[in-house]
């Protein structure tokens, strides 16, 4: 996967984040994500596409959504609350950031995508989400998703783990 | 010579009736008369020696009359006697010869008249019109009428006159030798000497009225010459200065570079110094105490070292001691170098993860099978000696390759080795994932359990998987790049393995 050199567009989610539109933003950063890993016809995030994630489209966002949330969102905080708070657990992650329910590895289950808290009484860390939450309508399946993404079904925590390395490595750079 | 062949005549009216005052207005008339007569050179007035208070003239005198006017002249004499009849005293004289008439009467003087012209010998008369000519430098063709004419009328032999001739014109007929002999003469003279002297110079000039030739023939080529030895002298001159300027430019040159030589040589001393010094310095440590940088310091700073110079002998020094850094991508090592020497394993890993991902990868992405096939060799025989060095060999690609060879190759069977995989059952029918965390960042761990090969991995937490594909792929590169560690015993089984 080659990182494109463009000019990314970053207007349309400043517009939204200062409109505290969380929900919003959560779209259009989820778009920017599939654009910058050119993956926007396919619809969803792997992580192989994480995995090679640019750099710099990881740093903005994060830094986008730090800056309009107060540090509340973004990548960071989910970073910083996957390392020293979940101690880098997966199920103790999700349920920190209020992704689901209960903490259970086994019988956690996902909220459903429209049931999130899109406000800053969320919990920390609880956004951007869109990108774990979105599948394909097969992998839904498998996920126990119901054909719905991944809501009412169990968390990729690879997918989760590719974020987590991608931002390590990002930030070495 | 042209003396020879003229004649002095002396007339004086010797007349006693003859008043002072008429005798005056006779000698006026007789003068200019005289100067209208062509070839009887110019006249003067004879004085009477007794007048006191004024010149009293008494007669003209013809100083160069030519020999064959002479005829002329007297016949002009006779006529005005006959004309008017005075006493006149009639001298002609010709070296020691003097022929003198007195009288009033024409036929006297018609009679002296053969006689005068016998005076003159005919080859002498000839030779005087035949120099007079040749004054011009050349005989013009009525000069040469003239000179038939009188040829035939003195009766002389046609031969005489020939060479009487070329006598008079000397041994150059024409103007254009004459030039040409004495542009070679004075060539040679300015050869011999510049400028000329004082004896030259009139020597110079007598040449050329004996070749009769005027000044403005003459200056032209005075000057050319000049011209041509001043510009000769001039280009000698520049070429001198020119020599000069260069062998002092030379010789700057030379003392620069010896002094640029010594400034190096010193340089370089130093440098040495500086070089032995970090090595004492670094001898038992790699962070050096204090009191070390403290003189290190006061070293470069006594011995002016630039930068340059300063990392070139750390770099050296700390090389030497603690294992090469050396990288194909411009990637530093040192910090991986650091965290060895620690023996802090887990972060030296996490190091060398880093550091492979810059030196393999545009956007620290992790690693593929092409991008593995393309690992630069000196990095990866930089990585691996680091890792050797400071574990004795236990850790390092070298020490895992060694296990792929004892397994014989095969992928799962490294895996297991080195102990990235665990196994249950019979024919490790289950396999057991590890996570990165499971992993031993201890020297107690197997023999190539690190570092580990997370630079390939997109998790960790969720499990540290390496695929055989990857595992048989970097050791070809691995190989590759130091194919000497390749045992020989396992060459058979590589052989048979292909």
């Amino acid at each position: 996967m080659q990182t494109v050199s463009v000019a990314w567009n970053y207007s349309d989610l400043i517009a939204v984040l200062k409109a505290e539109d969380w929900q919003a933003a959560d779209q259009v950063t989820f778009d920017l994500m599939l654009e910058a890993t050119q993956r926007s016809q396919v619809g969803w995030m792997d992580r192989g596409a994480m995995a090679a994630f640019p750099c710099e489209v990881l740093h903005q966002l994060d830094h986008l959504w730090g800056e309009y949330s107060g540090g509340h969102f973004g990548f960071s905080a989910q970073q910083r609350i996957y390392h020293h708070q979940a101690g880098m657990k997966a199920a103790r992650f999700n349920h920190l950031v209020g992704w689901t329910p209960w903490e259970s590895r086994l019988f956690g289950f996902f909220k459903p995508y429209n049931t999130l808290q899109f406000a800053l009484s969320a919990p920390e860390g609880h956004l951007p989400a869109l990108w774990f939450w979105e599948l394909p309508w097969v992998t839904s399946w498998f996920a126990g998703g119901f054909g719905t993404g991944r809501g009412l079904g169990f968390g990729d925590e690879v997918l989760l783990d590719a974020l987590m390395l991608r931002l390590e490595r990002c930030s070495l750079v | 010579m042209l003396t020879e062949s003229k004649v002095k005549l002396i007339v004086q009216f010797t007349d006693p009736d003859l008043a002072i005052h008429d005798r005056e207005a006779e000698a006026e008339l007789l003068y200019a008369a005289a100067k209208k007569i062509i070839g009887v050179g110019f006249p003067n007035y004879v004085i009477d020696p007794s007048g006191t208070t004024k010149e009293l003239r008494m007669g003209v005198e013809l100083p160069d009359v030519d020999g064959d006017r002479i005829r002329t002249v007297l016949g002009f004499l006779c006529d005005r006697i006959a004309h008017n009849p005075i006493e006149t005293q009639i001298e002609l004289l010709h070296r020691t010869t003097r022929l003198q008439v007195k009288t009033r009467d024409p036929k006297d003087l018609a009679a002296v008249i053969q006689l005068a012209e016998r005076l003159l010998p005919a080859p002498y008369i000839f030779q005087g019109m035949a120099e007079h000519y040749a004054q011009q430098g050349e005989i013009s063709p009525a000069a040469y009428a003239n000179l038939q004419w009188l040829q035939h009328q003195l009766d002389l032999d046609a031969e005489a006159c020939r060479s009487i001739i070329a006598k008079a014109l000397g041994p150059y007929h024409t103007r254009q030798e004459r030039l040409q002999a004495y542009q070679h003469v004075l060539e040679a003279e300015f050869q011999r000497q510049y400028p000329l002297s004082e004896q030259t110079q009139s020597d110079l000039q007598r040449l050329a009225d004996n070749l009769k030739l005027q000044a403005q023939d003459v200056a032209p080529l005075h000057e050319n010459y000049a011209a041509l030895i001043t510009a000769e002298a001039e280009q000698q001159h520049q070429a001198e200065e020119e020599a000069q300027r260069i062998t002092q430019l030379q010789q700057a040159t030379l003392l620069q570079m010896e002094q640029e030589e010594q400034a190096e040589r010193q340089r370089q001393a130093n440098a040495d110094h500086y070089k032995q010094l970090v090595q004492e310095v670094l001898t038992h440590t790699l962070f050096p105490t204090e009191f070390d940088r403290g003189r290190l310091e006061q070293a470069r700073l006594i011995w002016g070292l630039d930068a340059e110079t300063v990392r070139a002998a750390e770099h050296e020094a700390t090389n030497s001691l603690y294992g090469q850094i050396d990288s194909a991508v411009g990637v530093d090592y040192t910090r991986l170098r650091q965290l060895l020497w620690t023996g802090n394993w887990l972060e030296a890993d996490q190091e060398t993860e880093r550091v492979i991902l810059l030196a393999t990868s545009k956007d620290m992405c992790p690693l593929t099978l092409e991008t593995i096939a393309t690992f630069p060799c000196i990095d990866l025989i930089t990585i691996d000696s680091l890792w050797r060095r400071y574990s004795n060999g236990q850790f390092g690609f070298s020490a895992q390759l060694q296990t792929y060879h004892m397994v014989n190759r095969d992928a799962d069977d490294f895996l297991r080795k080195v102990d990235w995989q665990g196994s249950f059952g019979w024919g490790h029918l289950l396999q057991v994932k590890k996570t990165y965390r499971d992993l031993q960042f201890t020297l107690e761990a197997p023999t190539g359990h690190l570092p580990t090969w997370r630079w390939v991995c997109i998790t960790l937490e969720s499990d540290y998987t390496i695929t055989s594909e990857i595992v048989d792929a970097f050791f070809a590169r691995v190989e590759q790049c130091i194919p000497t560690t390749v045992p020989p015993s396992s060459l058979v089984a590589s052989e048979s393995a292909e």
